[in-house]
């Protein structure tokens, strides 16, 4: 069974729906309570005690939204406890989870805002690629939705602090699956920076006389302390210009030409040469 | 916006270390993927140490780390003077004034631009990117250090300061075996070290054997797969006769990281590599203080006894150098008639041993 030990399915309803949830003997989980629209396991932590894991799915088609907001209120008054639910919520908690096509009505995600916040949900945090899911992806239709993620109440934040949603890839979904990191290897680079040198500054202008002149202020110097020294300009230098790259895209692109990678090809091939 | 598109594209054409994307192709989610997944396999969580316990925690890792570069990197004196007796002397005063002759601004000129730009930074965060770009304004100052250094015949203390990356090896990854080591070194010191083996390059077919066909100009590794081919299956289609043949395929585990430095000096001033030459192989060799990467991390400095880098130009044609002792042992026991090697037909001649870098295959009549 993929290499799990234990699985529960709901089986589906006409043609959508169906829910399954796998586990190993190793994370010591228990069966709570099901629906066609949630699977919820107990799983204990030999350290930091039992808490509540909800697999949920929510209802696909929009007429039912209300009464899916709704359910997810029913479920959160269930519990006490530390508690996590995961899974495709077919609903967003902002504009700016959806790209392509109409945005989505403001009351539909004011709507889902509502019943998470009374819920006492809050958003795991994600990493990687912002959207879950797609379709039409290649033509002017395109759209990219952020339909599924993790939230958490505070008891559960409490225990695992870290915690966040990595995005993976697969080829056979229109859905990306998502990875809940209870425990995140702890992000190392943060405490030192070393200098390194990067190629993509030397197409910011003013950056080659900026060289030049750091290279023969300590012309007098050997090469190794020398070179040092301009390490230390350029930091500094790349902080003024270059650490805004993704934001300053953003703006420009935000009309996106879709001819530039053509012209992009031959000025890059100058630069390599 | 062209401009930006094109930096982001730098950069992110840097992190993804796909260099066989030539200047076609543009800024895709393919660099992002790339980069994404080498930073992910590139992680280590957890490794089994040598009391085989698991150890998971930051400080315990780099611990681990350590004591295995430790290990590997000590010194185990070695020096076997049979081995040393058989070779011959190959390298002459002529090719001895070719080796130590004056230094061009040519030769480091092509050593920096036959680096990749995007390739990986040493220590002190310089890739061969900045040297190709500013080759014009620090050409002068890189040729004359890198000549006064070479004539007094001392590195400054920190140009051979050398950062190891761990990279998988294999499937999975469970105890330290399963990384293998990466030295990055100074770009600074590569040119040097490029210069030098450049020059080494031109002599290396005549104290080479015919035997060895890797790395050698001139010659083919695919050579010697159709010479193993063809008496492999000699030996299978062989029937008649009462001659019996062996073929030994033998592999050298860590072969870099445990070449013995002594032997490799002794290799050469028995080829007969002139003080100057190998006063500045050895400067190369031994002048190295590493610095592990756990995790983007670095572990204490180590300072090693043996081995060669990986990642090191020189470290090719040091390897096969010291090949050469094997394939000389190989050939004197051969002319001693203790071993025969064998003939795929009567006029054919005699092969006793090929040499694939590190792999090698012996044919010997059993």
């Amino acid at each position: 069974m993929l290499s799990f030990d234990s699985c529960i399915t709901v089986d589906r309803t006409g043609r959508g729906g169906g829910l399954a949830l796998f586990w190993r003997h190793s994370s010591n989980c228990t069966l709570v309570d099901f629906s066609n629209n949630h699977i919820t396991v107990e799983i204990v932590d030999f350290i930091l005690g039992p808490w509540r894991l909800t697999g949920y799915y929510g209802y696909p088609n929009g007429g039912c939204r209300i009464a899916a907001w709704n359910f997810l209120r029913q479920l959160a008054n269930h519990f006490s406890r530390p508690w996590c639910i995961f899974g495709d919520f077919n609903d967003i908690l902002d504009a700016s989870e959806k790209r392509g096509r109409n945005n989505r009505p403001s009351w539909l995600i004011n709507g889902f805002r509502q019943a998470v916040l009374d819920s006492g949900l809050s958003d795991v945090p994600i990493e990687g690629y912002p959207f879950t899911w797609f379709k039409c992806l290649g033509t002017p239709r395109a759209v990219e939705e952020r339909l599924d993620r993790a939230l958490a109440n505070n008891l559960w934040f409490n225990l695992y602090p870290e915690a966040l949603v990595e995005t993976l890839m697969a080829p056979a979904s229109d859905h990306y699956p998502i990875l809940i990191h209870c425990r995140p290897m702890p992000r190392s680079h943060h405490n030192k920076r070393h200098f390194r040198y990067e190629n993509a500054w030397h197409l910011e202008p003013g950056f080659k006389e900026m060289v030049t002149n750091s290279w023969q202020v300590y012309s007098n110097n050997a090469i190794m302390p020398k070179m040092s020294s301009c390490a230390e300009h350029m930091v500094v230098w790349s902080k003024e210009h270059c650490h805004k790259l993704k934001y300053k895209l953003k703006i420009v692109g935000a009309n996106y030409i879709p001819c530039a990678p053509l012209l992009l090809g031959r000025d890059k091939f100058e630069i390599l040469s | 916006m062209q401009r930006l598109l094109a930096q982001d594209d730098a950069y992110w054409r840097q992190r993804a270390k796909t260099h066989w994307y030539r200047d076609g192709d543009c800024n895709t989610q393919k660099f992002h993927a790339s980069a994404t997944a080498r930073k992910k396999v590139n992680c280590i969580t957890s490794l089994i140490d040598d009391a085989r316990n698991n150890i998971t925690d930051e400080q315990g890792l780099r611990n681990v780390a350590r004591e295995y570069f430790v290990n590997i990197f000590q010194k185990h004196g070695s020096v076997s003077d049979y081995v040393i007796d058989v070779i011959n002397q190959s390298i002459f005063a002529l090719e001895n004034e070719r080796l130590t002759a004056p230094f061009t601004k040519g030769e480091f000129r092509d050593a920096i631009f036959s680096m990749h730009p995007d390739k990986c930074p040493g220590l002190d965060g310089f890739n061969p990117g900045f040297y190709q770009h500013f080759w014009n304004l620090c050409n002068d100052d890189i040729f004359k250090e890198c000549c006064a250094w070479l004539e007094t015949g001392q590195f400054p203390p920190d140009l051979n300061m050398t950062n190891i990356a761990l990279i998988p090896k294999g499937n999975s990854q469970l105890s330290m075996k399963d990384w293998r080591p990466i030295a990055l070194c100074n770009v600074l010191y590569k040119i040097i070290s490029k210069v030098l083996a450049n020059k080494l390059k031109g002599v290396l077919s005549q104290c080479i054997s015919d035997n060895q066909t890797a790395f050698v100009p001139s010659r083919s590794i695919l050579d010697n797969a159709m010479v193993a081919i063809e008496v492999i299956h000699f030996m299978k289609t062989k029937t008649r006769g009462t001659d019996r043949y062996v073929a030994l395929k033998l592999d050298i585990s860590k072969a870099y990281d445990c070449m013995d430095w002594d032997y490799l000096r002794a290799v050469m001033v028995k080829m007969g590599f002139n003080a100057k030459w190998i006063h500045w192989i050895s400067m190369c060799v031994e002048s190295v203080d590493y610095f592990v990467l756990v995790n983007n991390e670095q572990v204490d400095p180590i300072i090693p006894g043996r081995g060669l880098r990986q990642g090191d130009p020189l470290s090719l044609y040091l390897l096969i150098i010291c090949a050469e002792g094997l394939s000389s042992l190989i050939r004197d026991a051969e002319a001693r008639n203790v071993i025969t090697g064998t003939k795929v037909c009567r006029r054919a001649p005699s092969i006793s041993h090929l040499l694939f870098v590190d792999d090698y295959f012996l044919f010997y009549q059993g």
